[in-house]
């Protein structure tokens, strides 16, 4: 009998290593592929055939990139406005969530609808724009923080969290005479770390990656962020090899990179600071899900 | 009770909401204007009068406002430049900017259907006074083609250079591809029809089956946008010389035609169908797009087809060199299926309109700005923008302007270099003259020329090309067809926009049946139905609208120089 369990253990384990290796593998080899096309020489890669390992390797995608003289100013632009911009929008989001899920709020219905017809609803681009124009926010740092401080989705996530904690920890906190500050940030907010960790990842991953508000309202050189400025390499590279605007005048000019291998470049560029900074945080989420929980 | 205390906190809110939007004026948010005079650092002033601020819209975001041409036409001209960059998805930018009236105060650079959005809008200045009175060097450009830039109202919103050249582009070549390989086993034959191509091809096939143990591809063609215009439309104009207006044709009577129900439009495609039915056509030629092209392109397999020039000379002619491969490069050939004919396909219009350069109503001072712009049609500054500044970017040498080593070895070596020392806002915009225009002093205006472009051959183009006897592949190429304008500089007709863009889809879903047809009977029957379905959607209608458009333009026009 031990013989038999023995047999099907070790073919079990044998069929679920391949299984999970197979896909770790699929989900690894897009990001793998892009590492190699970014290492790999630019008219190369336009043979095709690169999969795994570059074929030329040269560090000359990078070196085009490195050599924008505001990247790093951008990079740094960039890091300030997640950090000020995350920690605003955390704060605001758990006030208003946490005001939204008191039964005794007596706004609490309508500013619940309101807040969801906001997701649906919205004005477009121009009248957005002319209403972050009118309020003076063009051309400023502020720009990137202000109207985004709080996200409709986001409140819902937190305010079904909090509704759905046990009545007893409020009350029994109104009992030890807390206002409602102490409520909040003293007895609700230590046990929702897990939903606060998640939203500080969706907010700060999202201030990372967001170019479009730099494109649409700071026109500014002084305010750009990393990811604009990226951009504004790749624009740069596709115009001239697709006959747009400068190739006319010196013709078949193509420099050192070609657009697929600048898009793959910037990826890794924009993609490694987050993976570096990731397992620093991991110990967050994981303290978050076991911590203070309630004995009813 | 408490239902009502709800309802009206919630009405309150909302009217003290409503009464604080209500006082802000919408409209005061423009930004703010140049302040003429406003100068930052020191400006040195060659000009008698203190240097004009002219705040532009600039299309580079790389371009160093302070690079030594920068200066050199500041001091020149007497003209500060206050740039304001657009990048990203431009064509967004410009539609915020119109509506929220905040593009820069004195001149944007738009394509034509922008810019008849903006004068459509007001946001632009007609020019034609401002030129009389301040546009000398304008006028005497264009000479007697300067009608060609009004409108039909007589106004004329945007400007640009013209097109008339002494000497054809250099840079131009036909668009049929024979592989070098292919030319070298069959002793460099004359090629001048399709039928000599079909032939060619045939017997190389026959004797090279396989290449570089892959199967080899006779004939192959691609599609930049899904819409089969590389490889089934365009083809047609130069085969059979005509005019290339678009999915339009003129005859000599100027009566406009579609190519999609003419004769010509079947003999090519029956020319795609036999080479189908030898098994000579790429199974991908409706499917491949410009990456997937330039792999097989690059791979040596493919041994003839239609490409466009601005899609192999900048994308797949340096990955081919860059790997080493010369024999894998391609000749190009202006073949048509009738060499009696004369041969209209290479069409010159008498303007230049891409990216025109226009004058807001924002501006303080078009006066000013006018005369920048029409500094910019002189010799001087054309030189400045295209070659440089003498001693730095290029020298003089025997008479003629030649760019310095040192510099093209530089640009060879870090093709950023031309952001930090050459480039202006005209860059690639269509201020700067045409290739092959010479200027008064007889020298080029820009540095594109014979020689430039035969210096950028490999050893083994000027090989094949000698065989020949010619120097650039422009020298194959029959005359020039001079025109004033082509159909597609007069815009869209509204009417008819929606019978068009049927048409379109219908050719574009037909085309693979008719060409891959099993044999020539089946090919009839797929090429009437087509015609058959195409006549319903309306192309009479199309012709008859573009034929209206074109005699009133030609009426217009008819007094300028024949």
């Amino acid at each position: 009998m031990r013989s038999r369990t023995k047999v099907g253990d070790g073919l079990f384990n044998v069929f679920n290593n391949t299984l999970l290796l197979l896909l770790g593998i699929a989900t690894l080899y897009p990001f793998l592929n892009l590492l190699a096309v970014s290492l790999n020489q630019s008219l190369d890669t336009m043979r095709g055939g690169i999969y795994l390992w570059p074929r030329e390797f040269t560090l000359d995608n990078y070196r085009l990139i490195f050599s924008n003289d505001r990247l790093f100013d951008s990079a740094a632009l960039s890091v300030l406005r997640t950090l000020i911009g995350t920690g605003l929008s955390v704060i605001c989001t758990i006030m208003v969530a946490y005001a939204l899920s008191r039964r005794e709020y007596m706004l609490r219905k309508s500013l619940n609808a309101i807040i969801v017809v906001s997701m649906y609803v919205n004005g477009g681009i121009i009248p957005i724009y002319l209403m972050i124009k009118n309020l003076g926010l063009t051309n400023t740092f502020a720009v990137y923080i202000i109207p985004g401080l709080i996200g409709a989705f986001n409140v819902m996530i937190m305010r079904s969290y909090f509704d759905q904690l046990p009545d007893g920890l409020v009350e029994s906190a109104k009992l030890d005479g807390a206002n409602e500050w102490q409520t909040l940030f003293r007895v609700v907010m230590p046990i929702s770390l897990p939903v606060i960790a998640t939203i500080t990842l969706f907010i700060s991953v999202g201030h990372w990656n967001s170019w479009t508000d730099n494109f649409l309202y700071n026109s500014k050189e002084s305010l750009t962020l990393l990811q604009y400025q990226l951009m504004q390499i790749l624009m740069q590279t596709t115009e001239q090899v697709s006959g747009g605007i400068g190739s006319g005048t010196d013709d078949a000019i193509l420099n050192f990179t070609t657009p697929q291998s600048i898009r793959a470049t910037m990826s890794m560029v924009v993609t490694l600071p987050i993976l570096f900074v990731y397992p620093f945080l991991q110990k967050y989420f994981i303290k978050g899900m076991t911590l203070g929980a309630m004995k009813e | 009770m408490n239902k009502m205390f709800r309802l009206l906190v919630i009405v309150l809110v909302v009217a003290v909401v409503a009464g604080c939007s209500g006082g802000n004026n919408g409209g005061n948010g423009t930004a703010p204007t140049n302040k003429p005079g406003e100068t930052n650092g020191g400006t040195q002033s060659a000009a008698p009068q203190e240097p004009v601020v002219v705040q532009m819209a600039s299309l580079y975001p790389n371009l160093d406002a302070n690079n030594p041409v920068m200066t050199e036409l500041s001091k020149k001209s007497g003209f500060k430049f206050d740039l304001v960059t657009v990048t990203g998805d431009r064509n967004q930018k410009f539609d915020l900017w119109l509506a929220s009236g905040d593009y820069p105060a004195d001149t944007v650079i738009l394509k034509p259907d922008y810019i008849k959005k903006y004068s459509d809008a007001g946001a632009i200045i007609p020019l034609e006074d401002l030129i009389e009175e301040h546009g000398p060097n304008i006028k005497k450009h264009f000479g007697e083609y300067f009608d060609l830039l009004k409108d039909e109202n007589g106004h004329i919103w945007s400007l640009y250079v013209s097109n008339i050249t002494d000497e054809p582009t250099p840079t131009m070549q036909s668009e049929f591809a024979v592989s070098y390989k292919m030319l070298e086993e069959a002793g460099y034959p004359e090629l001048k029809t399709m039928d000599d191509l079909f032939n060619l091809l045939k017997d190389y096939y026959e004797k090279h089956p396989q290449t570089n143990g892959q199967p080899t591809i006779p004939f192959s063609g691609f599609s930049y946008n899904d819409n089969t215009y590389e490889n089934a439309t365009g083809p047609i104009f130069t085969t059979s010389g005509l005019e290339n207006h678009g999915d339009l044709t003129i005859d000599e009577n100027d009566n406009v035609r579609h190519i999609f129900t003419s004769e010509e439009a079947k003999t090519y495609l029956a020319f795609l169908n036999k080479l189908h039915i030898a098994g000579m056509l790429d199974k991908e030629f409706f499917t491949l797009k410009n990456d997937t092209m330039t792999q097989r392109l690059a791979e040596g397999r493919v041994l003839a087809g239609a490409f466009p020039s601005w899609y192999m000379q900048p994308e797949v002619e340096p990955v081919i060199r860059a790997a080493g491969n010369f024999d894998d490069l391609y000749a190009y050939f202006p073949l048509v299926f009738d060499a009696t004919k004369p041969n209209k396909n290479f069409t010159a219009a008498a303007t230049r309109s891409n990216w025109n350069w226009a004058i807001t109503s924002k501006s303080k001072h078009p006066e000013e700005v006018i005369k920048l712009l029409d500094y910019m049609f002189t010799d001087e500054a054309q030189i400045l923008i295209n070659w440089g500044i003498e001693g730095s970017h290029y020298e003089v040498v025997d008479g003629k302007r030649v760019i310095k080593e040192e510099y093209k070895q530089g640009v060879a070596a870090n093709p950023d270099l031309i952001w930090s020392e050459i480039v202006t806002p005209f860059y690639g915009t269509s201020m700067y003259f045409a290739h092959g225009t010479k200027l008064a002093d007889g020298d080029y205006a820009t540095p594109t020329t014979r020689d430039s472009v035969r210096e950028k051959y490999d050893e083994r183009t000027k090989e094949v090309l000698a065989e020949y006897g010619k120097e650039v592949w422009a020298d194959f190429i029959p005359e020039v067809n001079f025109i004033l304008h082509g159909l597609g500089q007069l815009g869209d007709v509204e009417e008819v926009r929606a019978e068009a863009e049927r048409l379109k889809q219908i050719w574009n879903r037909d085309t693979a049946k008719i060409v891959f047809s099993a044999s020539e009977e089946e090919f009839e029957k797929q090429w009437n139905e087509t015609m058959r379905a195409l006549e319903k959607a309306g192309i009479a209608k199309v012709e008859e609208a573009y034929t209206k458009l074109w005699k009133e333009a030609t009426a217009r026009y008819s007094h300028i120089g024949k």
